[in-house]
């Protein structure tokens, strides 16, 4: 299986199914990304749409040492930054605050405490633990996307973990 | 082992991450802190709580819309082979002339000597070596830059 840096860089030597095969292959993993950071699914697919329209056009700017996963994560980060600019909100995730519209199943619904309780936290350590726990990135991973070092990225996710917990026990008491 | 490399660790130590000797002193530096055993239980149950969410997958016109992007979209313009770049296009006719030129018979005569024309041989040859240099170089150095990507 080609790797993502092979098939970009086969598409920007002209071979256009090697996009397709990276839309296929991020796809879905996007659309969750998007998905627990705005207000509904509609949103979430307009920005995965916008997403990967931008990876085509800007191709050719993806530099050889770079991970192609982080290089379009850094992307998608930009790109609710300006979604939440262009809504008149911080990027804090608050425009999520009522929880997304989608449908859900009965799994998702026990998930929506702790999604309710992300929210609250501030939106560094928010996004640290939502790559990590949700996109199932590593900490090299995380580090890369948010130009951070490994050591920065671990001590901000444990006082994410450690604030978490104490949001969700002053629920309790 | 201090604290600090135990908060930093604590999410490795849950799914068994850490080396085996990095456990072994994990453990030891937790049964000497009751801090760092506190924060353990607390995350250790957090942890289970921060399960990745049920996956909402594309929906069908999202799919559409993507395929015709794809379809739209036409890849960025292809970086020229290296020997479609003008300047090494430009390299190779001055060495074809200078080629013609030393061969062509009327120029020949016009030598005084052989001494003159092996001298000019030589020099064109000099020439014609720095050329190739700077041809395979310039080759070399993008083959890299492609096999680095």
């Amino acid at each position: 299986m080609l790797s993502d840096e092979q098939l970009i860089l086969q598409y920007c030597r002209g071979h256009q199914p090697a996009i397709a095969i990276l839309v296929e292959r991020y796809r879905d993993e996007m659309l969750n990304f998007f998905c627990h950071r705005v207000a509904s699914q509609p949103v979430a697919e307009d920005l995965v749409q916008e997403l990967f329209l931008k990876i085509i056009r800007h191709a050719s700017r993806f530099q050889a040492r770079a991970r192609f996963k982080t290089w379009m994560y850094r992307i998608a980060l930009n790109q609710l930054k300006n979604h939440y600019h262009t809504a008149g909100r911080e990027f804090s995730g608050t425009v999520a605050e009522n929880g997304p519209t989608v449908e859900f199943a009965p799994e998702i619904e026990r998930q929506s405490d702790v999604q309710r309780f992300l929210r609250k936290l501030k939106p560094e350590f928010r996004t640290i633990l939502e790559l990590t726990y949700f996109q199932d990135l590593s900490t090299r991973e995380v580090a890369g996307i948010l130009n951070l070092s490994e050591g920065t990225v671990k001590s901000r996710r444990f006082y994410a973990l450690r604030e978490l917990a104490k949001l969700m026990q002053e629920k309790e008491k | 082992m201090n604290c600090l490399f135990v908060q930093r660790n604590l999410p490795e130590f849950l799914e068994n991450q850490l080396t085996p000797a990095q456990t072994k002193r994990f453990l030891a530096h937790l049964n000497q802190c009751a801090a760092c055993r506190a924060d353990l239980v607390q995350l250790r149950a957090l942890h289970q709580v921060l399960q990745k969410p049920v996956p909402v997958h594309a929906s069908y016109p999202l799919q559409l819309r993507l395929k015709k992007m794809l379809e739209t979209e036409v890849p960025p313009p292809q970086p020229s082979r290296w020997y479609q770049r003008p300047g090494v296009q430009l390299v190779y006719l001055l060495a074809l002339l200078g080629l013609i030129w030393s061969a062509h018979p009327a120029l020949v005569d016009l030598y005084r000597s052989h001494l003159e024309i092996l001298a000019f041989i030589a020099v064109f040859l000099v020439v014609l070596c720095t050329a190739l240099l700077v041809l395979l170089s310039t080759h070399l150095k993008i083959e890299l830059k492609e096999k680095l990507k």
